[in-house]
């Protein structure tokens, strides 16, 4: 929950914020912060994507702002002060925001999470459908890998020409996985019914996610540099 | 404490009941084992006692079940669940949550119990399974052992005072068989717990004396103790041995090779060759990468080192193996591999799809089909197959096109002794008529290296043992599997 708090505090003050630099420090903040939590940043799956989107957006704002005071100019590109400024607080803005998902991604236990979710009062029923589906991702991969190994040594391509016979493919392909989706589900209903699941209101919790003091004081610390930086932004300190 | 009585259950599509009048009387702490083949009505016949279809939309259920004289219909399944408890075939379908502890704890709560006593519960389960450490595991992590020893303590937590287990060695390793046979031991001793067992390799339970079941023909048939033996060890076929020695082609060619999965090493092989002609048993724990060098013969996963796949032809991946028609895999669960609408388009599939020049293709065929008792059911829809001709069509399939590599990966499970002996008769056949290369992934060793000429241990990593299956009966590699690999005097 406290992590959680922290990522709606930071993106917020991502986005409250409209000076490149602050959104500069935020970024520095949060790759320490990845590197504490020991993140993988470069080996993060899509990572290059989202460097590359970050890019575009640099490069659509330089060259799109042609407000503001010029630095630089080739032919009929003019690079200006404004261009830049706004270039790199959009880009960069893109970058923490998606770094913080990273990060809190990466350093939650999403079990612990929603646990404490429905220790503050999610419905278990929100709760459970969540936990079910988490597990059922990693299941629905490896039957969807064996779906797949299977066609494809039983010749099938998957190449789009002809178009008949791809669809055809595709056809059978999901057929299958949705065959493999209801068998799961069909088994997991059995197990929740079997275990009383939602059978009464007086469900009990056994595993309690503590708040301890070291969190409530982190969590007064986290308002406090949210409140402070706000007022700083908008010019009241 | 349990009546059964004139119990029917017919699903909606089926033309007959699946189980048809049973009747059958289960005192407290009762044994009983319920055998059969596969698609006989044993799992059905675990839900109907578990209550599970009473409330069904899938059938007709006619009869009742008994409760200590109450029917089971006036029971919410909420209420059955702290009576009788169904822990099903595979574990990953019954777990609901991530962890272990809260995973025992789910049914716990949903009763409304408290955490003290959830604790004291979810202590008492995991010592009862000898699996305290695993308390705080994500069972994501666990071997297949594990998940069932987890699956049993689940069960054990609800404090029922009958537990069905259905097929709980299906997907489990020898020594992990010989683990749930002394849980179950414990279990029986005090005489606490009604015990329905619901599986095909019985015969490592008939030391407890049971009350054995077979289900043939929608009833319940009492088999004589004394007339059924401990495991079936079949005599060495002299055919597979006599393959007429190795062929000369190497089919396949690993020299130090690592196989990667999820960028983790997972085998480092210093050699393994297949050749025309090789009739391998690939076995060895849960867990130890059986799979996973099935995914790398294929080049589905990362692999590196001198390897050659299939008549001396490197391919860059899957997809360019794949395109050849050279290899075939089968997979365990059958559904995930039919991709048409009739038994005779299945098999006619994959030629096609390679546009495969099979030789009097009509014959071959239709010789297929009768040889694997699927020729009355040409224009039946896979699905609405019995599970065991599923797992038959699943193979005819892949031999249709006549690969010369055909890997087979846990075929056996939630199959009977005679119908696994059925399809490794098939394929050995195969291999003599072919020169094709079979590796046979399998958790059954004792029933296997009977049809093999070759068998290959996976331990650690790496191919601990790669010879002949005497060699294994002679007591030399016992692998953990010593109990069960009972040596030469299996033989007799």
């Amino acid at each position: 929950m406290l992590k959680l708090s922290f990522m709606t505090l930071i993106s917020m003050m991502l986005m409250l914020n409209n000076k490149w630099i602050l959104e500069m420090t935020l970024l520095l903040a949060i790759i320490f912060l990845m590197k504490i939590g020991k993140v993988p940043i470069l080996k993060i799956r899509g990572m290059r994507m989202v460097l590359s989107a970050s890019l575009f957006l640099f490069v659509i704002q330089i060259v799109f702002t042609q407000t503001g005071k010029p630095l630089f100019s080739l032919l009929k590109f003019q690079l200006t002060d404004i261009g830049l400024q706004r270039g790199l607080l959009i880009s960069t803005r893109f970058t923490a925001i998606i770094f913080t998902g990273f990060l809190f991604v990466f350093i939650t236990n999403p079990n612990n999470l929603i646990y404490s979710l429905m220790q503050v009062g999610i419905s278990h029923r929100i709760g459970f459908s969540l936990i079910t589906a988490l597990r059922l991702i990693t299941i629905f991969q490896i039957e969807i890998e064996k779906i797949y190994y299977s066609s494809l040594f039983k010749g099938v391509t998957y190449e789009i020409f002809p178009v008949k016979t791809f669809f055809r493919n595709l056809t059978n392909f999901f057929k299958l996985i949705f065959i493999s989706i209801f068998e799961k589900v069909d088994a997991l209903v059995r197990a929740l019914e079997g275990r009383a699941f939602n059978s009464t209101n007086k469900r009990t919790y056994f595993r309690e996610i503590e708040f301890t003091n070291k969190d409530l004081s982190l969590l007064i610390l986290g308002i406090g540099i949210f409140i402070i930086f706000i007022m700083w932004i908008y010019g009241v300190v | 404490m349990l009546l059964i009585k004139d119990l029917t259950f017919k699903f909606l599509d089926a033309t007959r009941p699946i189980i048809d009048g049973i009747n059958l009387k289960v005192e407290k702490g009762d044994f009983i084992l319920v055998t059969g083949d596969s698609g006989s009505g044993k799992t059905t016949l675990a839900q109907a006692i578990g209550g599970f279809l009473f409330s069904s939309d899938k059938g007709e259920i006619c009869g009742e079940v008994l409760f200590k004289d109450e029917s089971l219909r006036e029971y919410s399944l909420a209420d059955i669940s702290q009576k009788i408890f169904l822990v099903q075939q595979n574990p990953d379908n019954q777990f609901c949550t991530l962890m272990v502890q809260d995973e025992i704890a789910f049914g716990l709560e949903n009763q409304g119990i408290s955490p003290n006593e959830i604790q004291e519960r979810i202590d008492y389960a995991l010592k009862s399974v000898h699996a305290s450490e695993l308390l705080k595991r994500d069972l994501r992590t666990l071997s297949g052992g594990e998940k069932q020893k987890v699956a049993i303590a689940t069960a054990l937590a609800m404090r029922p005072e009958v537990i069905i287990l259905d097929e709980p060695t299906a997907f489990l390793d020898n020594p992990s068989i010989a683990q749930l046979t002394e849980i179950l031991q414990e279990l029986i001793k005090h005489k606490e717990i009604t015990l329905i067992v619901i599986e095909h390799k019985y015969h490592e339970f008939l030391r407890f004396h049971p009350k054995v079941f077979s289900l043939e023909n929608g009833n319940l048939k009492l088999l004589a103790l004394e007339n059924l033996d401990s495991f079936p060890y079949f005599k060495l076929i002299e055919t597979s041995i006599g393959l007429k020695e190795h062929y000369l082609k190497k089919v396949v060619e690993f020299e130090n090779v690592n196989i990667y999965r999820n960028e983790k090493r997972i085998l480092q092989i210093e050699e393994l060759n297949v050749r025309e002609g090789d009739f391998v048993s690939l076995t060895g724990k849960n867990g130890s990468g059986k799979t996973t060098l099935l995914y790398g013969l294929l080049g589905l996963t990362p692999i590196n080192g001198k390897k050659t796949f299939v008549l001396n032809k490197e391919y860059s991946d899957s997809r360019e193996l794949g395109k050849t028609g050279q290899a075939g895999i089968v997979f365990q669960n059958p559904n995930h591999q039919f991709f048409t609408e009739s038994v005779v388009d299945e098999i006619n599939y994959p030629i096609d799809n390679y546009g495969r020049d099979i030789i009097n293709r009509s014959d071959w065929l239709t010789k297929l089909l009768r040889k694997f008792g699927l020729d009355h059911h040409k224009n039946t829809h896979p699905i609405k197959l019995s599970y065991g001709q599923k797992k038959r069509l699943s193979v005819a399939s892949v031999l249709s096109f006549q690969p010369k590599l055909l890997l087979l990966d846990e075929i056996f499970i939630g199959q009977s002794i005679k119908e696994s002996v059925f399809l490794l008769k098939l394929i050995l056949t195969y291999v003599v008529e072919f020169s094709a290369a079979v590796i046979l992934v399998n958790h059954i060793p004792n029933l296997v290296n009977s049809y093999v000429n070759r068998t290959v241990f996976l331990e650690d990593g790496s191919v601990a043992f790669d010879g002949s299956p005497e060699e294994i009966n002679s007591g030399r590699f016992l692998f953990g599997y010593g109990s069960h690999v009972k040596g030469e005097n299996a033989r007799t």
